[in-house]
């Protein structure tokens, strides 16, 4: 059953490879856009896996407890697209091993904790090779040659392509040597309490960002957001998109409101 | 500016070969290429010139074309003068490179990032089940950070040194202060939202959504971060404490 199964999954495990190669692109490289974010890579990888919506869920989990890791300097922070790929890849599986989607989400997110630290160990030995490329490029830049540097770029990205697929499959090929036995082993009890986790995950997401926010004197504002929400949600009933849009509303407020309290002629009044 | 779309569209790979070294120094003197490349036409005159730009760089890479362009406006000053004497444009480089760092760095990770992705993630939570959520946080996150590039690019190499006005007229550390606040309206949205939470797979509630449990623990999570217990240490005892209770539940027969 095992060996049909790893069968089943290589050609998803290889997908899953291609793509977090190419994210790794984005998420220092090229764009800098936030394709590489959780909240993009879950969805992109549960689609390769034929459910998105449990990326997406994986994805918002991982986007709330990672937003407050700064990419500053030359700090290589957790591989927060590895996390994602691997989170919504064990998230679909062990959803097919028997799992809820709360549960298998809850424990795709534990387990994608080793795989960022894994992708961030990985980035750190590509980016000590890249110290050679840049020394090399610039001994060619003595001697006249100009060419060196479109090669260094173009093996640059390479490298990077390169080490975000082998990072992936290392870590995906895991997941199916070790997932299933788990996953069968699991007692009613943990199983319970992973879905569980899946809501106090939620909650410490918020928490993680409320702490990072923090500043007592714009505290207020979260009051303000929440009693927003009690009165369109809970009193009013207003449909979803009419709540968003006043708490969209009551943000841009907010944004302009503070701002304006900052300008330099302001703080000097 | 000679070849600006080339600069800019290079200005992307800033990091592309990102070391411990010297940080973006390749990725750096990779994006000036084309400009260098029509101020001076002697290519074993441009590769020296280009060395003298491989020393350390680091900055911010939304702010970095606006570096770039008043590095060029200075090299061009220094072609047209007659006097093949990078230090200014150096000097500049050096100076410029870390405090855009700090305002880059502040707005674009810690300030607007976070705040496009809590919008997105309102919306997703308010109407789940689309797919449109994502691309909207893409697009809300990026398209400003492209107008800055090109702008700064631009400004750059129009007023030298000088575009350091235009990077103050920005205002960013004002957008920081007005983002903070309107992060933490969404926040509190959010939380007073978790009652009305389903899991967008299952479509599942919260369970004990009635007693507001998970905002309590959500709340006792934040107390404990405050108290400078590290986040993810928090996060990972509560959700070992919430295995342990859910192996009670199920061992008295609650569950």
């Amino acid at each position: 059953m095992r060996i049909s199964f790893v069968t089943d999954v290589l050609g998803e495990v290889f997908a899953l490879g291609i793509l977090a190669g190419l994210l790794s692109l984005d998420a220092t490289a090229v764009m800098l856009s936030v394709f590489a974010r959780p909240l993009v890579a879950g969805p992109l990888a549960g689609a390769i896996l034929g459910n998105w919506q449990a990326g997406l869920a994986v994805g918002t989990l991982l986007e709330l407890l990672s937003l407050t890791i700064l990419p500053v300097g030359s700090l290589v922070p957790p591989d927060a697209t590895l996390a994602s790929i691997v989170a919504t890849a064990v998230a679909v599986w062990s959803g097919r091993w028997g799992l809820t989607p709360e549960a298998a989400g809850a424990l795709g997110v534990f387990l994608s904790a080793g795989a960022a630290l894994w992708g961030a160990r990985a980035e750190t030995m590509q980016r000590h090779w890249m110290d050679k490329v840049s020394q090399q490029t610039v001994v060619a830049l003595e001697q006249g040659d100009e060419t060196a540097l479109g090669r260094a770029v173009k093996l640059g990205l390479l490298a990077i392509v390169t080490r975000g697929a082998l990072a992936a499959w290392i870590a995906l090929g895991l997941v199916v040597m070790v997932g299933p036995g788990l996953v069968s082993h699991l007692a009613n009890g943990v199983r319970l309490g992973l879905a569980w986790c899946w809501w106090v995950l939620f909650a410490g997401g918020l928490a993680c960002l409320l702490d990072f926010f923090w500043e007592r004197r714009h505290l207020r504002w979260s009051m303000i957001g929440a009693g927003v929400t009690v009165l369109a949600a809970y009193i009013l009933r207003l449909s979803p998109m009419a709540w968003w849009a006043w708490l969209v509303a009551a943000c841009i407020v907010a944004l302009l409101w503070e701002r304006r309290a900052s300008l330099p002629s302001k703080r000097t009044q | 500016m000679m070849a600006p779309w080339r600069i800019w569209t290079r200005s992307f790979l800033l990091q592309s070969v990102w070391n411990f070294e010297r940080l973006q120094n390749v990725g750096w003197a990779w994006a000036i290429t084309p400009g260098l490349r029509t101020l001076i036409p002697d290519p074993v005159l441009r590769a020296r010139v280009l060395r003298r730009h491989m020393d350390f760089f680091n900055t911010n890479p939304f702010l970095a074309p606006s570096i770039m362009g008043a590095v060029l406006r200075l090299e061009a000053d220094a072609t047209t003068t007659g006097n093949r004497d990078s230090s200014a444009a150096l000097a500049l480089k050096a100076g410029l490179m870390g405090p855009l760092a700090a305002l880059g760095d502040s707005f674009f990770w810690s300030a607007w990032r976070p705040f496009c992705a809590l919008l997105a993630i309102t919306l997703l939570w308010t109407a789940p089940g689309r797919a449109s959520e994502p691309l909207f946080y893409v697009l809300v996150f990026t398209l400003p950070g492209w107008w800055i590039r090109w702008q700064g690019l631009r400004q750059g190499w129009e007023q030298g040194p000088g575009v350091v006005a235009w990077v103050r007229g920005l205002r960013l550390p004002e957008w920081v202060e007005g983002l903070r606040p309107a992060a933490l309206l969404l926040l509190g949205g959010l939380a007073a939202a978790l009652g009305r939470l389903k899991h967008p797979v299952s479509g599942a509630d919260m369970p004990f959504s009635d007693n507001f449990i998970f905002l309590g623990a959500g709340f006792g999570m934040v107390l404990l971060m405050r108290l400078r217990v590290h986040a993810w240490l928090v996060v990972g005892l509560t959700c070992g404490v919430t295995l342990l209770l859910g192996l009670l539940a199920h061992e008295r027969g609650l569950q």
